[in-house]
């Protein structure tokens, strides 16, 4: 069986791998309603117990996205009591999405006094310390937006906090953290490099997935 | 392989053959009933299960009645008096790890004692490293030996009393071994093509047990294997996705196979977030031709797989009549055939006979199609035949790929089609492929070593095997 993977049209591949695929990736990011109509329109089978969680993580999952850390501290605790708990990082890290909301809305006695209480259970490790000091940074300036750290305020800040809460919570619900199509693309990259590299120039260009997806 | 037609005008002969090639790839499809993977065969390659006593170095040493153990016989006098002896298969090599252990009994007069690797010409006289393509760690200096004249300090020395295991890494392409279930060092394996386990004794009153196996390990192997996988997953997890690629994907997935109330969920869902998702261009995730004739496709999915297969072709008569009015096509054939099918699913036996007798017939001489009549005929044999070897066909599977087939050839009649091929599948499942295929010939690229490919814990990070 030839199986170069320029020619890989003739490998069989499971439907139900595929729509599992592309449930996991509904589940994940809280589709709900796309996930009940897939289901109905695949006649796939239901998986146990996802719904009932799905609404109150998309809930705590866009009070995050929207630098409401506290709500979705608050929420994420009603869920599930340790997560937090075991996973510092996450909350120092919603912790400072608070702090950056204080400091966008100009209030900088607030995020300071904040800044103080909240963060001294973190001690003096080494990682929050230097977090803290590039947060602490945005006090410095008249306008943060314009300061070297103005990152810290981006949506895509936000953005990668509300994803590791998401992935904390699903971890704790035992669902899979990452989605399969996620782990797929990371293979498919992974795998093609190590091919380029091991073939040299005989074998396939390196892997574009823009190219791959335009193919 | 296809049938001729007497079609008129030759542009339409070449759209037509055109289609033709679409719908016989579903047909070939639904013959395979369930898809078996590329890598089925691996459960079945051989291991070592006790020793070679066949090309051992006979006058040497004595081999014990289960060939799980041998003792030096000897007096050691020189360097070509090795009482050696090979494992009888070679270790394999679809896997991630091959390990074996063995226990040193007695360490005799000197504790020459030797375990490792020699391929198949090796001189079963000599200490396995002393010759080319070998690789042994020796008991009495604790060295590392891969050929005249190259050693090097490896691990500690070993003797009566101690367990030392060696292994081949598939995955780092090394060697390994250990100590009393602790890894004492790893050497990069330059060897190709079979390689068999070995041990050897050198002195008075040597005595050695080997374990392929048949015991439980000293090593925890499931743990070492599994640090191993976990070091490459962890390597996959480092790879950054572009933004949104992944919505992308699951957007034209639904896209393709016509699921419009999903898509329209999704759409609604999305719209709503915060941000709004959009896919950057740069993503190259066309949506542009497979919106197109959204609602007939899901329509039609939808009525086929209730099994309503009379309504199914009106609609595509009144809609899309090029697809079925050649009543000899792929296509049609499929429909005629799930139709037959719905007959015997519901009982009604008689007409599924006259059904088959005016639609069906005509295909039993035709070479690529005659097979499924074959099975759809063979149905009418049974009292159950969702039991019977041609079960398959009363399967929902089954209806899936007629609806994927008419899915596909109305995604044909796109008058701005670039590329017929990209009716058959979605990016998903071309990405799967590719990935697939990629692990496949990676493999082979190492001398067929190291595991298949599991797509079910590709997909799960590796938590599931």
């Amino acid at each position: 069986m030839d199986v170069d993977p320029r020619q890989y049209e003739n490998l069989a591949i499971n439907d139900n791998d595929i729509q599992n695929i592309v449930l996991s990736y509904l589940i994940h990011n809280c589709y709900k309603e796309s996930v009940e109509s897939f289901i109905a329109c695949t006649g796939m089978k239901q998986p146990a117990d996802y719904l009932e969680d799905m609404e109150k993580r998309k809930r705590i999952f866009h009070f995050a996205l929207d630098g409401n850390a506290l709500k979705a501290i608050e929420l994420t605790e009603q869920l599930a009591q340790d997560i937090l708990e075991k996973n510092k990082d996450l909350r120092f890290d919603l912790l400072s999405l608070h702090f950056v909301e204080l400091v966008r809305s100009r209030k900088c006695t607030e995020a300071l006094e904040f800044a103080q209480t909240q963060f001294s259970p973190f001690g003096k490790e080494q990682k929050y310390m230097e977090k803290l000091q590039d947060f602490m940074a945005l006090l410095a300036y008249n306008e943060p937006e314009k300061s070297p750290v103005f990152h810290l305020l981006s949506l895509e800040y936000r953005q990668q906090v509300a994803d590791s809460l998401n992935r904390a919570i699903l971890e704790h619900s035992n669902l899979p953290s990452y989605t399969a199509m996620e782990r797929l693309i990371q293979q498919a990259t992974v795998v093609r490099q190590c091919l380029s590299q091991e073939a040299g120039k005989d074998g396939p260009p390196p892997f574009s997935l823009k190219d791959f997806l335009k193919s | 392989m296809t049938d001729t037609n007497g079609n008129s005008s030759s542009s339409n002969n070449h759209h037509h053959h055109n289609q033709q090639d679409l719908s016989l790839y579903f047909l070939e499809l639904s013959r395979h009933g369930s898809s078996q993977g590329p890598c089925d065969m691996d459960e079945d390659e051989e291991a070592p299960t006790e020793l070679n006593t066949i090309n051992s170095s006979g006058g040497f040493l004595v081999v014990s009645q289960d060939k799980l153990s041998i003792k030096y016989t000897s007096v050691d006098l020189h360097g070509h008096d090795v009482g050696v002896i090979q494992a009888n298969k070679p270790a394999p090599r679809k896997r991630l790890v091959y390990y074996f252990e063995i226990y040193v009994k007695d360490a005799g007069t000197k504790g020459h004692v030797a375990i490792g690797f020699t391929s198949k010409g090796f001189k079963m006289r000599r200490q396995p490293g002393w010759e080319p393509n070998s690789y042994g760690y020796h008991g009495d200096d604790g060295l590392l030996y891969r050929g005249p004249g190259k050693s090097e300090t490896f691990g500690p020395t070993f003797t009566s009393g101690d367990t030392v295991g060696g292994g081949i890494n598939y995955a780092t392409q090394e060697f390994f071994f250990t100590k009393n279930a602790q890894v004492v060092g790893t050497v990069s394996k330059d060897l190709k093509g079979p390689l068999f386990p070995t041990l050897a004794v050198h002195s008075q009153n040597e005595e050695v047990h080997v374990n392929f196996g048949q015991k439980p390990f000293a090593f925890d192997l499931k743990e070492f294997e599994a640090q191993e996988r976990m070091k490459q997953q962890l390597k996959i997890e480092e790879i950054t996705l572009p933004a949104n690629v992944s919505y992308g994907i699951v957007r034209s997935y639904l896209l393709h196979y016509g699921y419009e109330d999903t898509l329209n969920s999704f759409d609604m869902a999305s719209r709503s977030t915060v941000p709004p998702v959009y896919i950057p261009q740069e993503n190259g995730v066309d949506g542009q031709e497979i919106t197109y004739a959204l609602s007939h496709r899901k329509t039609l999915r939808q009525l086929i797989r209730n099994g309503e297969i009379d309504t199914a072709f009106n609609k595509l008569r009144e809609w899309y009549p090029q697809i079925v009015e050649d009543n000899t096509s792929a296509t049609c054939f499929l429909l005629h055939c799930q139709k037959f099918i719905e007959l015997v699913r519901v009982g009604a036996l008689e007409e599924a006979v006259k059904y088959g007798r005016i639609e069906l017939a005509t295909f039993f001489r035709l070479p690529s199609f005659e097979a499924l009549v074959q099975d759809c005929v063979a149905l009418l044999a049974y009292e159950q035949p969702q039991e019977s070897s041609v079960g398959y066909l009363l399967q929902d599977s089954q209806r899936e790929v007629v609806a994927d087939t008419v899915n596909a050839m109305i995604l044909s009649t796109n008058p701005n089609l670039k590329d017929s091929k990209n009716c058959l599948h979605s990016y998903l499942e071309r990405l799967l492929r590719q990935l697939t295929a990629c692990c496949l010939e990676k493999r082979s690229l190492s001398g067929d070593q190291g595991e298949a490919f599991q797509l079910q814990s590709a997909l799960s990070g590796g938590k599931n095997c």
